[in-house]
């Protein structure tokens, strides 16, 4: 079978958006000198940080969703696929979402993807196991929280 | 008594050399996930930057402006906005834009993804007839006039503001 990162070909770049509205302004803190970005959600990251602090509404949750599976896919053959293709990344995650909607358990949601998998590719690596267990997981925590209990349930079964 | 002892570490030794069932190691990554977030998301009212959300924070605006470039403004336009385009992603968008991530395993779900969205429509259906039933019958008494609204409520739980 394949490695897990399998998107040489495709490169994604950083289009970094300058901020251009907002009607008040926020100063962000940080270890390095202030980054001043206005209060809409748009967020100007030519000039941040590491450090750096920002308003919790300041910061998409879908951003916190990539950095998510990002860290959590450390190590792992997937690690930093998830900047190489975030539209497969979110699209997967809100799949999982909409399932959980309709009332298919976590559970379920997990053999659903290995069966989806294990039928292209036959025998799964263990981080092919880990990839589908951690995109629900940073999916529930920070797009589906109501979910957050079923999931912490499977765990302790 | 040797022959015993040999044969127990044996067995052992077997059960160990198996490998753990595939939802076990889900399950691990699901671990993973939520650690994860809760690192990165953390508690409080402002965010700590580091290398890796930097980076997504990046991603994400070249993820926007893709689809801010299709008619559509994923973020900034409000939670009506947001689960308008949550909608429409899952309604039209997500098996073309799957399809179009050749060569990652993710890919593979697109196939799947009419099986796994025609799952999720048929338990739709079937709740949503559950809840006719369940409203009908709470009409149907008399005495109290109260309907069962639980499993609508549940039902749309999480769908608001969503991302």
């Amino acid at each position: 079978m394949s490695s897990g990162r399998l998107l040489g070909g495709i490169a994604i770049g950083l289009v970094l958006v300058a901020c251009t509205g907002g009607d008040t302004a926020t100063t962000v803190s940080g270890s390095e000198p202030s980054v001043v970005v206005t209060s809409t959600t748009e967020v100007d990251t030519t000039d941040l940080s590491p450090g750096d602090t920002l308003p919790r509404e300041d910061v998409p949750p879908l951003a916190l969703y990539l950095a998510a599976i990002d860290r959590g896919l450390m190590g792992t053959d997937y690690e930093g696929d998830v900047y190489v293709d975030p539209d497969g990344y979110v699209n997967v995650g809100r799949l999982f979402c909409a399932l959980l909607d309709a009332d298919v358990t976590p559970t379920g949601v997990l053999e659903s993807y290995i069966a989806a998998l294990e039928a292209e590719y036959g025998e799964l690596s263990d981080d092919d196991l880990v990839l589908g267990g951690v995109i629900l997981g940073a999916s529930v925590q920070l797009i589906c929280p109501d979910y957050l209990d079923d999931l912490q349930a499977i765990q302790d079964e | 008594m040797l022959a015993g002892a040999l044969l127990v570490l044996l067995s052992a030794a077997q059960a160990s050399a198996q490998p753990a069932p595939s939802i076990d190691r889900a399950v691990e990554g699901v671990a993973l996930g939520l650690a994860a977030a809760s690192e990165v998301a953390g508690d409080g009212d402002v965010i700590v930057l580091d290398e890796g959300l930097i980076t997504a924070l990046g991603v994400f605006d070249a993820w926007q402006l893709k689809h801010a470039d299709a008619g559509r403004v994923i973020r900034g336009q409000g939670p009506e906005n947001a689960q308008d385009v949550h909608t429409a992603l899952l309604a039209e968008e997500i098996p073309g834009q799957m399809k179009k991530v050749s060569g990652s395993k993710l890919s593979a779900l697109a196939d799947a993804y009419e099986v796994l969205k025609g799952k999720s429509d048929e338990a739709k259906q079937a709740k949503d007839a559950k809840d006719k039933s369940n409203n009908g019958k709470s009409d149907d008494k008399s005495d109290n006039g109260k309907s069962d609204d639980k499993s609508s409520s549940e039902a749309s739980r999480g769908q608001q503001n969503r991302p």
